[in-house]
């Protein structure tokens, strides 16, 4: 291996090993490729704010003086701008350095000479495959204004509006819908070429020779037989002789047909794609979620505890393969998508990070073997989140456990153990769940002490809960993970402690408001 | 009236629970069950069952029990079979106490027109359940050891009596339940019906006889201040 061989491939191996170079081209493919990547919005918003100060000030500059600097400014920094644009997305493409090991590599196992120019070919085609790609001839084109003194090349700023297609999603699905019937739409354009040739041609032939008509030339014919094939019909140029209004007879039947053609094809696209767009941009919103309950399961029990969560403001997503159940919980306004809960490609495709997103999952459905498979394929993705299930059969609860539930609810377990109450204390009992149901008006709520309250109180006593006429039930003390009943005034409260407060929800409110400010 | 025997209909795993829970309370624990299998299978399983129809005239019932000790719980499969049993109750027996499970929501206030003294929702209660364990993990902990006494802290109705010194104070006037070590939760006035008023709330509610405190607290510190409420009098 020569000099140049062995020097080109150290480079390569010391870019591959080196974190920082991969931390910024990672950094630049997730601000220009990665649609999930919180900040592309706003690289999207900035280029686009760019696209359309470019056009303003070519639409300005035809009628009126424009500002020597806005030209400056729309021929170089937004050129310039747009070429690093251009090449940074040219970098983040392929990995160069990955092609020249993995060639390396392969001539070094099957023993011959490095082909450092079979290499650099691989790597180079790649870039071109970039290169011809249509965004990227857009985008080399919306780089053309930079050349201003080309006066024609000042209309590729018109390139520049079409680059909006990479920054807006409803673009980029409205081609993409387009390109799901590229078949049909290039039959229907090669239809229409024939037509419009043969039309042309005929029509010339019949009126050229004649000095009244207006059809002089080749390109008049042409002219005339697009505008009339697509309907439009200027009447700028018609045919006068009875041959030529004959050709137009059948060319005008034909423009008839490629408009309901056309327009048939476009609508099918979007009937066919419209169920894959809705779920894309459910996906894109639920995404957004900084935190959200995932429920497995939308029967009547997934409905009730939706419906409370919902109103406690918490977001929620379910998962569930019956369409009936997510018809119906998209019409109680919650986000739903069609997907198998057991199924791990299911939680791929909803790409969102179970461990920092999702505060809990509930695994509602209607059959014990459903939910623990849910559990295990939750478990199997992470081992964190916390996991509910309900239980519907006394003799599955060791498996719930052993697939790692950590809440298991047995509803005849929880009628039971009601009816012990009720027959014992049965006033105490109806207290006890009004108080829960916060059907009276009056909540217990659990309040975290932070540290921020913990500068303004540190005792029990300074609390001072009687002037907002609230109850303090109870400290929970996280470190000695132990609950203290009714404490005395003098016990300390440390950051982390939960305190039980019953009381007015308003008045709860304000108390914790209170306890933030910094001057009580 | 303290209810002394319990009749449950239904033989299921709702009815099973229920009469596992509540034995310990009450004299005799009968499950009512239609069908010959269940029947065989309760009575091998150590429950007292009994065979019913819902034609049924209850007349085993009224010569077995006495009326205002009996509690009765409807826990059929069937919510429709519920309704009519209930229904059919309470037009044998006017007074008996009938506490209900509706597992459907919408059968809840059908169940109350039919006569149950108390419906249980079943899908309410474990919806309530999950959310409160998912909110409010602590509270759920908290009110789960009060009220099926997982630990030493309980909740105990109080009733007043005419003799008692607190009567005709306004609870924001009693302050030293908390040297007892008590928190009052709340307090049933019966002339004002069967609804509750939360302390917090209802500070200026005047106690008369016959309310009832709800009392929260360990077992000792509301063995006191039961002792020191009725004390203070004399």
């Amino acid at each position: 291996m020569n000099l140049l061989s062995r020097r080109i491939i150290d480079v390569a191996y010391a870019l591959q090993a080196s974190g920082q170079y991969r931390s910024v081209k990672h950094f630049f493919h997730n601000l220009l490729e990665n649609n999930d990547y919180p900040y592309k919005r706003y690289f999207d918003y900035a280029m686009m704010a760019l696209i359309f100060s470019s056009v303003f000030i070519l639409i300005r500059e035809v009628k009126f003086h424009v500002d020597d600097g806005l030209l400056f400014f729309n021929n170089f920094i937004v050129s310039i701008i747009f070429l690093c644009e251009y090449l940074l997305r040219m970098w983040v493409y392929s990995d160069n350095s990955r092609i020249l090991i993995e060639q390396y590599e392969k001539d070094l196992f099957l023993q011959r000479d490095f082909q450092l120019g079979l290499a650099l070919a691989k790597a180079l085609k790649k870039k071109f495959d970039y290169m011809r790609s249509v965004p990227a001839v857009i985008d080399l084109l919306a780089i053309m204004p930079f050349f201003h003194e080309l006066r024609l090349l000042r209309i590729f700023i018109l390139f520049r509006v079409f680059k909006l297609f990479r920054y807006t999603q409803s673009l980029q699905n409205f081609t993409s819908v387009l390109s799901s019937k590229k078949f049909e739409l290039l039959t229907l354009l090669i239809f229409v070429a024939i037509i419009i040739f043969v039309s042309a041609v005929l029509i010339y032939v019949m009126e050229a020779h004649n000095p009244d008509s207006p059809i002089n030339t080749l390109f008049d014919a042409f002219y005339w037989a697009l505008v009339t094939i697509s309907t439009v019909g200027y009447g700028d140029v018609v045919p006068i002789s009875e041959a030529g209004r004959s050709v137009a007879m059948v060319i005008i039947v034909s423009g008839i047909a490629v408009i309901s053609f056309s327009t048939s094809i476009v609508v099918s696209a979007f009937t066919e794609k419209l169920d894959e767009i809705k779920e894309q941009k459910l996906l894109e919103y639920v995404r957004k979620y900084k935190q959200c309950y995932l429920i497995c399961g939308y029967g009547e029990l997934g409905q009730q505890v939706a419906s409370k969560l919902r109103r406690k403001g918490r977001h929620i997503v379910v998962l569930d393969e019956n369409a009936e159940h997510v018809k119906r919980a998209e019409e109680h306004g919650l986000k739903a998508l069609p997907y198998d809960p057991t199924s791990l490609e299911s939680y791929r495709r909803l790409g969102i990070d179970i461990s920092s997103h999702v505060m809990a999952v509930l695994c509602l459905r209607e059959s014990d073997v459903q939910n623990v498979y849910t559990a295990l394929t939750i478990r199997s993705m992470n081992k964190e989140v916390k996991l509910l299930s309900v239980l519907i059969e006394q003799q599955n609860r060791k498996k719930l456990q052993l697939a790692g539930v950590d809440e298991i609810v047995y509803t005849q377990e929880l009628v039971g153990m009601s009816a012990k109450e009720f027959s014992g204390k049965p006033v105490a009992f109806e207290a006890i769940h009004a108080l829960r149901s916060e059907e009276t008006g009056v909540h217990i709520e659990e309040i975290v002490i932070d540290e921020r309250m913990i500068r303004t109180v540190s005792t029990v006593g300074e609390l001072c809960v009687e002037r907002y006429r609230l109850i303090l039930m109870g400290i929970y003390k996280k470190d000695l993970e132990q609950f203290w009943f009714n404490p005395i005034a003098s016990t300390l409260l440390e950051a982390g402690d939960i305190m039980l407060i019953v009381g007015e929800k308003s008045l709860i409110a304000e108390f914790s408001l209170s306890l933030r400010r910094s001057h009580r | 009236m303290i209810k002394r025997d319990a009749i449950i209909f239904g033989y299921n795993e709702y009815a099973r629970q229920i009469a596992r829970n509540i034995e310990g309370q009450f004299r005799s624990v009968r499950l009512y069950t239609q069908s010959e299998a269940d029947l065989k299978s309760g009575t091998d399983r150590g429950f007292d069952m009994a065979l019913f129809d819902l034609g049924d005239e209850w007349d085993d019932i009224a010569r077995d029990y006495a009326l205002d000790e009996l509690l009765i719980f409807c826990a059929l499969e069937d919510d429709a079979e519920n309704i009519f049993v209930t229904i059919s109750l309470r037009a044998a027996f006017s007074d008996v106490t009938i506490v209900s499970l509706a597992k459907n929501q919408e059968n809840v206030n059908k169940l109350k027109i039919a006569g149950a003294n108390k419906v249980m929702a079943v899908l309410q209660t474990t919806a309530n359940v999950i959310t409160e364990i998912l909110e409010k993990p602590i509270v759920t902990e908290l009110m789960h050891d009060i009220l099926y006494e997982k630990s030493k802290l309980e909740i105990a109705q109080i009733p007043i009596e005419a003799e008692y010194s607190i009567v005709g104070q306004s609870l924001h006037d009693i302050t030293w339940h908390d040297e007892y070590g008590v928190i009052i939760l709340a307090v049933v006035d019966r002339e004002l019906g069967t609804s509750f008023i939360f302390t917090s709330k209802g500070h200026s509610h005047r106690l008369d006889p016959g309310d009832l405190l709800i009392v929260i607290g360990y077992d000792h510190d509301i063995q006191t201040f039961k002792e020191a409420i009725r004390g203070e009098h004399g």
